[in-house]
């Protein structure tokens, strides 16, 4: 059974599906009067996963693996090479291509984007008001005399308060500027959320208020969200099923807890060894894998993570390893050798034996 | 500050030329008592010059043009300027290089020989046709020229602005949020484009009052207008007879540069949100 991961019993109440999702580079280099392509960085190769409503999917794997990418790829802000998107039964990449702008809209409605770095992602000549109304006067689905009302309605939901709607974006903390980001994405009432590391810009000390915060709004407004981390704790705090990404593929797929106490591929299980453990006497062991992440320019063949993995076998080199449902019925591995299908075992500290 | 204050200082100077200036610009009725390259008096404060023009008058007179050709041709050059760099920044690819290569050519053009020769056989050609009817048309030859040749800078600007801002996390914001291109080219990335454009607009007003002068100092310039390069032109032969009458206008182009380019800072300055009390 091949579904990407993707469990029959779940199809029904899908609301995201990805399929086959690719975005490869050309690299070019320049001539005088033509450029030549030289190679291909493939950023996201053949991503596919779905995302059902009410849940949340973790996006794991390490800086430049592509999951930012793939966010990127499934809003359209860059053009997927190839590959679909399906945000309930419509195809969005195709009403992106197309460019019907009613259509596009609603897509846009259905489907919002927390931005990474709350210092960037808002404009800092517009009040937080102006950047609030914003979606409202793009969508218009609110008369203009409502929008006021509707901002510190928006305002008072991430926890900042009327008065705040007057000011700039500087003049606020790393915190509360996301929480601003969170309530534009919020403004149109999407029903999926693409949070792109939220955090990860933030304040240790902020961090857990605003995954509360996306927790708390998930639980009110039923948002299904796909949240992309590299930080394996905040994933965990908030994902009901978790998907790694290496080299720009999925590897392995499941449910939180299965992931974090049955990793099955090989990867997952150096990311889990690799959380920090807050001992300074707690045995590290051999956690570090060998050798560096390959370049997305030149992948190695078969399996891409064969040359660094402990438990390759000659297959691995050659053949392409399928994501396939393991023995959970929501847990799939890309895997030619899987680890054995047993828990992890811990030691005292919380680190991984 | 400064900058501003002196600005304002030629503009209400400019505007109240009428009500400022002792004499008409054309009065050359001080030949009839004082004579031409009269000493300073209280009757003349700037004296007279060659041609028995009050200085002090021709100089307040000189005001209105000066500002008229530095925000005219400004003008002409910004919209020329920002719509080509902007297209060039926001579209990038294939229209990109062709358009900067077309920018730099604009660059390379000796351009006062360019003026010099338009205004000249443009002058030629009016003559004897209804659009010599047209109250100074010579000066505003002048002015459309200055602006044609002096928008490359501004394009530049506006492209590298428009290349850095498309990249910008609000920016895509925008677009996840479904802004068209219009609006986020309008609302989003020209505003923040506007520091560094009002600077490179505001000192090319200084430049173009320059080179305004400096056409007007060839004998290029409108004769039926006043200008400061013009005083200068007909009076630098006389320059140890009567230096005043070069000093004037000489330091009235210093004082309306000058003051554009300190405002240039200032400008900057002001549209920082965060220097915004």
């Amino acid at each position: 059974m091949t579904l990407h991961g993707r469990d029959t019993a779940g199809a029904a109440d899908e609301i995201l599906r990805v399929d086959n999702l690719c975005k490869l580079y050309p690299v070019l280099r320049r001539g005088v009067f033509r450029s030549r392509q030289t190679g291909t960085i493939r950023a996201v190769d053949g991503v596919s996963f779905s995302v059902r409503r009410g849940e949340t999917l973790g996006l794991v794997g390490e800086s430049g693996c592509g999951k930012t990418t793939t966010a990127r790829a499934i809003l359209h802000l860059i053009e997927p090479t190839s590959g679909s998107v399906h945000l309930g039964s419509t195809d969005i990449s195709e009403v992106f291509r197309e460019g019907d702008r009613p259509r596009v809209l609603a897509a846009r409605r259905q489907l919002q984007y927390i931005f990474q770095d709350p210092y960037l992602s808002l404009n800092p000549r517009w009040t937080i008001a102006q950047t609030l109304t914003e979606p409202l006067r793009v969508h218009g689905q609110l008369p203009p005399d409502q929008w006021n009302k509707r901002v510190v309605e928006l305002l008072e939901l991430v926890g900042l308060e009327a008065y705040h709607a007057w000011r700039y974006p500087h003049e606020f903390s790393g915190g509360q500027r996301q929480r601003v980001g969170i309530a534009r994405a919020l403004a149109v009432e999407p029903d999926v959320v693409i949070c792109d590391e939220p955090v990860s810009s933030l304040d240790v000390s902020v961090r857990a208020q605003i995954l509360n915060l996306l927790a708390d709004l998930q639980a009110s407004l039923g948002l299904t969200y796909l949240y992309i981390s590299h930080d394996l704790s905040s994933v965990r705090f908030i994902s009901t099923r978790v998907a790694v990404m290496y080299l720009g593929q999925i590897v392995e797929i499941a449910d939180v807890d299965t992931l974090f106490e049955r990793p099955r591929h090989h990867y997952t299980y150096a990311l889990l060894k690799a959380i920090p453990v807050p001992d300074p006497d707690a045995d590290i062991g051999d956690t570090v894998l060998k050798g560096e992440v390959p370049s997305a320019m030149n992948v190695p063949s078969g399996c891409r993570f064969h040359p660094r993995c402990p438990a390759a076998l000659p297959i691995c080199a050659k053949v392409v390893p399928e994501l396939k449902q393991s023995s959970g019925a929501n847990h799939a591995v890309a895997c030619h050798n899987p680890r054995s299908d047993t828990a992890i075992v811990r030691n005292s500290t919380g680190a991984i034996a | 500050m400064l900058g501003l204050s002196l600005i304002v200082f030629v503009v209400v100077v400019a505007v109240a030329a009428p009500l400022l200036a002792p004499y008409d610009p054309n009065d050359q009725s001080a030949m009839l008592n004082f004579g031409a390259r009269a000493a300073p008096s209280l009757l003349h404060p700037f004296g007279t010059d060659r041609m028995g023009f009050d200085v002090l008058s021709r100089v307040i007179y000189g005001a209105p043009t000066a500002l008229a050709v530095g925000l005219g041709a400004m003008l002409v050059a910004s919209v020329i300027g920002v719509v080509i760099g902007g297209l060039s920044g926001y579209i990038g690819g294939l229209s990109d290089e062709l358009m900067m290569r077309f920018t730099e050519f604009f660059l390379v053009i000796p351009v006062f020989i360019v003026i010099l020769a338009v205004v000249r056989l443009f002058g030629i050609i009016v003559v004897g046709t209804w659009a010599e009817r047209i109250p100074h048309i010579n000066l505003m030859t002048i002015i459309v020229l200055l602006g044609l040749f002096g928008w490359p800078p501004i394009a530049r600007i506006t492209r590298a602005e428009f290349l850095r801002l498309k990249q910008m996390e609000f920016v895509e914001a925008a677009r996840c949020i479904g802004a068209t291109r219009r609006d986020i080219v309008v609302r989003h990335i020209l505003p923040n484009a506007m520091p560094s454009l009002v600077v490179i607009i505001a000192i090319g007003i200084g430049g173009a009052i320059l080179a305004e002068a400096m056409v007007s100092f060839l004998g290029f310039g409108d004769p039926k207008a006043v200008s400061w390069g013009q005083l200068l032109y007909f009076n630098y032969e006389s320059l140890k007879v009567a230096p005043w009458a070069s000093i004037a206008p000489s330091m009235a182009i210093f004082i309306t540069v000058l003051g554009f380019n300190l405002l240039a800072d200032g400008l900057s300055d002001a549209f920082n949100p965060r220097l915004k009390q």
